[in-house]
């Protein structure tokens, strides 16, 4: 299991570990079952806070994605269908919104946008 | 306590060699006068000596603060100092009579009885004096205690010219003391002595446990 | 026992300094950075918390064991393991010396340990205290610390004066204790850098008075430093101001919750004036805002 963290920048750690452990779920690299390490042993190979490590596998559980067993570990669990397609669905709204911001900003209409999206789907 | 004395005895090691050199001389020194008392002068002032060195070097490093961070009472830190002093002045004494049994034997000669007596008091002396300096030296430190060490012998030396001058001591009293079965002597010296370091042990306990590190 | 340390009240004055009824409760399996300026009060309350000193009022327990309590050698001391800002072994003593050493003291004394540690650091046996490097001698005094049964290792400035390698050896080396849960650090530093990085929770200290003690990554992420002018700053809500900074041509204020200021009205961008801005606020910052502002 590959996870790459920044220092730098505006993104939570917690964040990062959450996300690139989603993403690695829902591309099927990791599978059901399969033991993730201890937040302790994380922490300390990617040197942060085991609050951070702990942080981030209790969102990673509160969404679904993975199941803590005191004294045995943490697993992951199923790819719940429908999980997978909220947490992209979560991914795209956030990405569009940053779409609309920056037209909003830039004074850009909805209407061109939908012609964006046209175009996009056509290619596709 | 054990591991606080090895500490001691492997940070003193290093004076070991000088003191063999010294001891060397001292042992020349005696065959050339046919005396080995010298030596249980030497030994024995040496014993108190390394203790208050061991102190020193322990302020240094601030070694007894971090000791008390371990499991190690106060009792068992100023025990090891006192233990430390009984095994140095203890191989001290030791020394000193092996050398007084060969010496006259180098020359030829016998051993005599009067010397013996030098072996029990000078010691027993000594730990008398350390007995009123160690409690000074730990609670005001290495440095200052040395001052302590001068103004104890000294009043150790006035206090037995002055006693035998004020009291008017005859002879006979000494002779009465030469007289004594050695066995008693020993007892009445060593006795005295060691109650007076027990007495100094608790002293020194009840000093240090209120200070501050 | 939920708590490594726990202490209520601590009082201690001297002359021209006091400890103030000092509380706070590290858990255990965390890591906690313990941050002040020269003469805060680090060093008291690590050896009032030790049970070096004499405390006015107030209890401390370690790993559930009341300090106060009993002047015996306390054999919960086995689980303690010390760090000074100093090796404190006297410097004339060989290192081969301190396994003998040792294990007359420590009932729970591991040589293997110690073997595996000197080894580890590269520590040569038969040099001398005193032919240390700085460096070394505190790999020397955390090896110690380590090789009996300790839970709780509590360190004191024990990274100052030691280049960034071996200091972050010696973090890596606290990051494997702690993956024992039952495993907890306590460490004071000014090196707020290395308070950043491994830290769960940062504690300050100024002048004798607990200021902060907060989960690391909340200073990270939630605080921050706001930049903007002298009126904006003005309106920030007292409660989440931690200290501000003003210049000629504008302010700087550490506040507690970044996004929440920055949300607010009158941050708004006014049109011909430069923007407000924020920036992440770090452990230096917390410090130097923090003794700044009392």
């Amino acid at each position: 299991m590959d996870i790459i963290i920044s220092n730098s920048g505006d993104r939570p750690i917690y964040e990062q570990i959450t996300s690139q452990i989603k993403n690695m779920v829902m591309n099927g690299r990791l599978k059901e079952g399969d033991a993730l390490p201890s937040m302790r042993t994380l922490a300390k190979e990617l040197r942060v806070s085991v609050i951070t490590t702990k942080r981030a596998y209790e969102d990673l559980e509160r969404d679904g994605f993975i199941t803590t067993i005191v004294g045995k570990g943490s697993f992951v669990r199923a790819a719940d269908t429908s999980l997978v397609r909220e947490e992209k669905l979560k991914q795209i709204e956030e990405l569009l919104y940053q779409a609309v911001s920056l037209a909003g900003q830039s004074g850009i209409e909805r209407t061109e946008i939908e012609e964006i999206l046209e175009i996009l789907y056509q290619d596709k | 306590m054990k591991g606080l004395i090895l500490k001691d005895l492997f940070a003193l090691s290093g004076y070991a060699k000088q003191y063999v050199i010294a001891l060397a001389f001292m042992v020349l020194w005696s065959v050339m006068m046919e005396n080995a008392s010298f030596i249980v002068m030497y030994l024995t002032l040496l014993g108190s000596m390394l203790v208050l060195t061991s102190i020193t070097m322990d302020e240094a490093v601030s070694f007894s603060r971090f000791a008390l961070t371990m499991p190690v009472s106060v009792k068992k830190l100023i025990g090891a100092k006192y233990m430390l002093l009984l095994i140095t002045m203890g191989v001290g004494t030791a020394v000193s009579i092996l050398f007084n049994l060969l010496i006259p034997l180098l020359k030829g000669g016998a051993v005599s009885r009067i010397e013996w007596e030098a072996f029990l008091v000078v010691p027993a002396v000594y730990l008398a004096i350390n007995a009123f300096t160690l409690p000074a030296v730990f609670k005001m430190g290495a440095e200052k205690g040395r001052y302590a060490y001068l103004i104890v012998m000294m009043a150790f030396g006035f206090g037995i010219i002055g006693g035998i001058k004020i009291f008017n001591l005859p002879p006979s009293f000494f002779n009465k003391i030469e007289e004594m079965p050695g066995a008693v002597l020993g007892a009445v010296v060593g006795g005295a002595s060691m109650a007076l370091l027990a007495a100094s042990y608790l002293v020194s306990v009840k000093m240090v446990g209120k200070k501050e590190w | 026992m939920e708590y490594a340390i726990k202490v209520k009240n601590l009082t201690k004055g001297y002359e021209g300094f006091r400890l103030e009824h000092i509380s706070f409760q590290i858990p255990k399996g965390s890591i906690v950075g313990f941050i002040g300026e020269n003469g805060a009060g680090k060093s008291t309350t690590i050896k009032a918390i030790l049970g070096l000193l004499p405390i006015e009022e107030g209890e401390a327990e370690l790993l559930g064991h009341n300090i106060c309590e009993g002047q015996g050698d306390e054999s919960w001391r086995e689980q303690i393991g010390v760090v000074f800002d100093e090796c404190n072994f006297p410097v004339s003593v060989q290192v081969k010396n301190i396994q003998a050493i040792m294990k007359n003291i420590y009932k729970t004394w591991d040589g293997e340990k110690f073997a595996f540690y000197l080894k580890r650091f590269g520590l040569p046996l038969n040099k001398k205290v005193k032919e240390l490097s700085r460096g070394m001698k505190m790999k020397l005094s955390i090896a110690v610390a380590l090789s009996h049964d300790s839970k709780l290792l509590i360190l004191d400035e024990a990274t100052s004066g030691l280049d960034p390698v071996v200091r972050n050896e010696i973090l890596d080396i606290f990051r494997e204790f702690i993956e024992e849960e039952e495993h907890t650090v306590f460490l004071s530093s000014h090196i707020t850098s290395d308070i950043e990085k491994i830290a769960d929770y940062v504690m300050l200290i100024h002048k004798g008075e607990l200021l902060l003690m907060e989960n690391k990554d909340e200073i990270l992420y939630r605080y921050g430093i706001v930049k903007c002018t002298k009126e904006q700053a003005s309106m920030i809500p007292r409660e989440l101001v931690v200290g501000k900074e003003e210049n000629e041509f504008g302010a700087s204020v550490l506040v507690k919750d970044r996004e929440q200021v920055m949300e607010a009205p009158f941050m708004k961008n006014i049109p011909g004036m430069p923007a407000p801005v924020i920036d992440r606020a770090g452990i230096e910052d917390m410090l130097l805002y923090m003794a700044k502002s009392k």
